[in-house]
């Protein structure tokens, strides 16, 4: 008596499984990617001292100084020139050492030229 | 011939599946970026220094509170600090701490090491929050320091450096 | 010989009803981000800050004009009235826009905000700004 025996090719169940797989795998990895990205995005809610046009910028909109412009106008009221000069090289190190948001040089200029006649 | 949908609805479940995880993750994304809130306490510390500087020396003249024209510092000035310099840090809630911490150094002259006079604010505990190097420093403190250079009508020149620390992490931070 | 079926109808039915959740799932997402987006929760928080450093920043003298417009929109569909948003008591800021949430920012000037009130324009409704004057503390 002969049996016949069927064979059920499922090469294309495993094709699929293994397509759907791989899909799903790549699909959780990109979201992983998405979630972590906005985790980074949420960070720029730091409202620092400075501020950023967009997330892109590199370029910082500089607001004022209020400390350097108070020591400028120390230095511009100094009557004793060793004194003056004293104060100059110390405020031209804490400049050097970034503790001022604006440009030590040409806010010097600018409160010179705003007081030194007064 | 019968065609066999079988595969064509497990398809289907599997691809409502794949929709169900994908919108969890959105659901994920939207909430980690609008449920963490703004973090202002760094421009809030600012704020409180350049209130303390202008308090302290504003158009050039040094307030007549702190200190006498022969150089002498009051200590009325740091007795009534507060009111002197318009400031409260009084919190709403018994057990609530202070979020605020201010101290304020004077040195004599351009280039002096000892302070000769200061006056401290607020709470104290929030000053160890300042320098301390982690990577994620979100629920410390944010510590402002910045220092002037200020001129008496005697002409003597005084330094001063200004501490200001914010804590209020919550209202802050996840 | 064996008859095909074409069930045409029957796989039609199928694939509109699959692309009609779909588009269905995209829809409730869209709606989902753009509330969030506009959500009570994020702008009480801007804005309670907001004012709040604006007030640390103010000055005896000064009047300050706030603009509150996007808080309106939600606060009105919330049905809170637009008076209630904004209230400035004991050192605290506290944004209102919905019954169920509300935040609140202290701030340190110890300034007495002698008016704040919401502004109205030539019909007497609310224009969305809020009017504040700040005094010295007697």
């Amino acid at each position: 008596m002969k049996t016949q025996t069927k064979k059920i090719n499922s090469r294309g169940q495993i094709g699929e499984t293994l397509t759907w797989i791989v899909a799903t795998i790549i699909i959780v990895v990109m979201l992983i990617f998405f979630i972590l990205g906005s985790s980074l995005l949420s960070g720029t809610k730091n409202v620092g001292d400075t501020f950023r046009q967009s997330l892109t910028s590199a370029q910082v909109v500089q607001g004022t100084d209020l400390f350097l412009k108070k020591s400028l106008f120390t230095y511009t009221s100094i009557g004793s020139d060793t004194n003056k000069i004293i104060l100059d090289k110390k405020l031209s190190k804490m400049a050097d050492a970034g503790q001022f948001n604006l440009d030590y040089n040409s806010t010097k200029i600018e409160i010179l030229t705003r007081y030194a006649k007064r | 011939m019968k065609i066999n949908k079988k595969g064509d609805k497990l398809l289907s479940i599997y691809w409502f599946a794949i929709l169900v995880i994908v919108a969890t993750g959105v659901v994920i994304m939207v909430n980690v970026y609008y449920g963490s809130p703004y973090d202002v306490r760094q421009v809030e510390s600012g704020i409180l220094a350049n209130h303390v500087a202008n308090c302290i020396y504003f158009g050039g003249e040094v307030n007549p509170s702190l200190i006498s024209s022969n150089g002498i510092f009051k200590e009325d000035f740091r007795d009534h600090f507060m009111n002197y310099c318009t400031l409260n840090f009084s919190v709403e809630g018994e057990f609530t701490q202070i979020p605020y911490y201010l101290e304020i150094n004077f040195f004599k002259g351009i280039d002096s090491p000892t302070s000769v006079f200061n006056i401290s604010e607020g709470n104290q505990n929030l000053k160890s929050d300042c320098g301390v190097d982690v990577q994620d420093k979100s629920k410390l403190s944010k510590c402002t320091s910045n220092s002037f250079f200020m001129k008496l009508n005697s002409n003597d020149v005084y330094f001063v450096k200004i501490l200001a620390v914010v804590s209020k992490v919550n209202e802050n931070t996840n | 010989m064996v008859k095909r079926k074409f069930k045409r109808g029957e796989l039609l039915v199928e694939n509109i009803i699959f692309l009609v959740l779909n588009v269905a799932f995209l829809a409730i997402l869209v709606l989902f981000l753009i509330n969030q987006g506009s959500g009570a929760s994020a702008l009480e928080d801007a804005y309670s800050k907001q004012v709040a450093l604006t007030l640390d920043a103010g000055m005896p003298g000064t009047t300050i004009l706030i603009n509150f417009q996007s808080a309106k929109e939600v606060s009105d569909k919330n049905k809170i009235p637009f008076q209630d948003v904004l209230l400035i008591k004991d050192h605290y800021v506290t944004v209102k826009l919905s019954d169920k949430s509300g935040k609140s920012y202290q701030f340190f000037n110890d300034i007495n905000v002698s008016t704040l009130r919401p502004e109205k324009d030539a019909n007497g409704n609310f224009d969305g700004y809020y009017f504040i004057e700040l005094r010295r503390k007697v």
